[in-house]
């Protein structure tokens, strides 16, 4: 079975952004929506509530991710309970599988964090502040790697808001590219092999790229695919590829 | 008047930090001592937001609004059948 998985990402709503988020029709081109975080533009609950109501009707499953901007406003319980009331499931280092007829979708959601790639990281070294900035990637990381172990689907996905590999960041300042990913977020998916993984939050970044491990990375922020959204068709059968697969 | 490289900064943290916009996607450059942002805007309103905001973090200066309103409501859906063709592109594709 083809499953239509529909993604995109950073949409920032805000009170006064435009009526129409786009999403409208997503139900009759796609069987699940994946949002890559920055749903909301400050993390406010008005906000958050402006964004429930457009996807309260949408009757296909939709999963998301939050991003930087969703923890601005320091308030993500009631966010996530503001969007869960809509049927939004909002993953952070956890799981859901969802049931298609006989194909099972698994996907692991993490916001992830920056860092930076391999040979220019930060590293869990100096004072408290770099310590933390390093160690909250790496946590992040080791929670996006349980939840992929966690899996047993015929499909499954890592949801990100954080990029994990630079090739979806070219584009962007090389100078930031510290803020906008980590290579740990990378080492954790290809440990687990997934058919894709989806982020978001690089506005001037690139669509498409592969893990070391050979693993597909979109990137659906929407500034980049200039759409309302991007539906991937995802082949059980075919899609894994088979170098990663091997080695999963 | 203030460096050039200080005005962009300090108005790209105020459209990242000020809750009117919280936006960090907007282009700004200084261009013969004029402030010019580029890059698209949600709304109308936000696009106000943002002027308001620029205006507030280089007093002193004119600004130069080449942003344009791209609703999303009016942007296609994009499809991806994602099999071993994309091979070469899924390498890189700088945009």
């Amino acid at each position: 079975m083809t499953v239509r998985v529909a993604a995109v990402g950073d949409l920032h709503i805000g009170v006064d952004g435009a009526d129409d988020v786009g999403l409208d029709d997503v139900e009759e081109r796609a069987d699940l929506l994946l949002l890559a975080g920055d749903l909301t533009r400050g993390g406010d609950i008005e906000e958050a509530k402006v964004l429930a109501d457009r996807l309260d009707h949408i009757a296909i499953p939709v999963v998301a991710v939050l991003g930087n901007h969703d923890h601005h406003a320091g308030r993500v319980p009631e966010l996530v309970d503001v969007l869960g009331a809509s049927g939004v499931q909002v993953l952070e280092g956890d799981v859901t599988t969802i049931h298609l007829g006989h194909t099972t979708v698994g996907i692991a959601g993490a916001k992830g964090f920056g860092g930076g790639f391999a040979g220019a990281c930060a590293t869990e070294f100096g004072e408290p502040e770099m310590k933390a900035f390093a160690g909250h990637t790496r946590e992040t990381a080791e929670q996006l790697g349980r939840a992929l172990e966690a899996l047993d689907t015929d499909l499954t996905i890592a949801l990100l808001h954080y990029s994990p590999i630079p090739e979806t960041l070219v584009g962007e300042p090389l100078q930031i590219h510290p803020f906008l990913g980590s290579y740990l977020l990378a080492e954790a998916i290809d440990l687990a092999c997934p058919h894709l993984a989806i982020h978001g939050h690089a506005h001037r970044g690139s669509e498409r790229g592969r893990t070391p491990g050979g693993v597909r990375v979109r990137n659906v922020a929407r500034p980049v695919i200039a759409e309302r959204y991007r539906v991937f068709h995802l082949h059980p059968e075919s899609t894994r590829d088979a170098a990663c697969a091997a080695g999963a | 008047m203030e460096p050039a490289e200080y005005v962009v900064a300090h108005v790209v943290t105020a459209l990242a930090e000020d809750p009117r916009t919280h936006l960090l996607g907007i282009e700004v450059a200084v261009v013969e001592h004029r402030v010019r942002l580029a890059g698209c805007v949600d709304s109308a309103a936000e696009r106000t937001h943002v002027i308001e905001v620029v205006n507030g973090s280089a007093p002193g200066w004119r600004v130069v609004d080449d942003l344009v309103v791209c609703r999303p409501a009016d942007r296609g859906v994009g499809e991806e059948d994602v099999l071993e063709e994309h091979e070469a592109s899924d390498r890189g594709d700088p945009r």
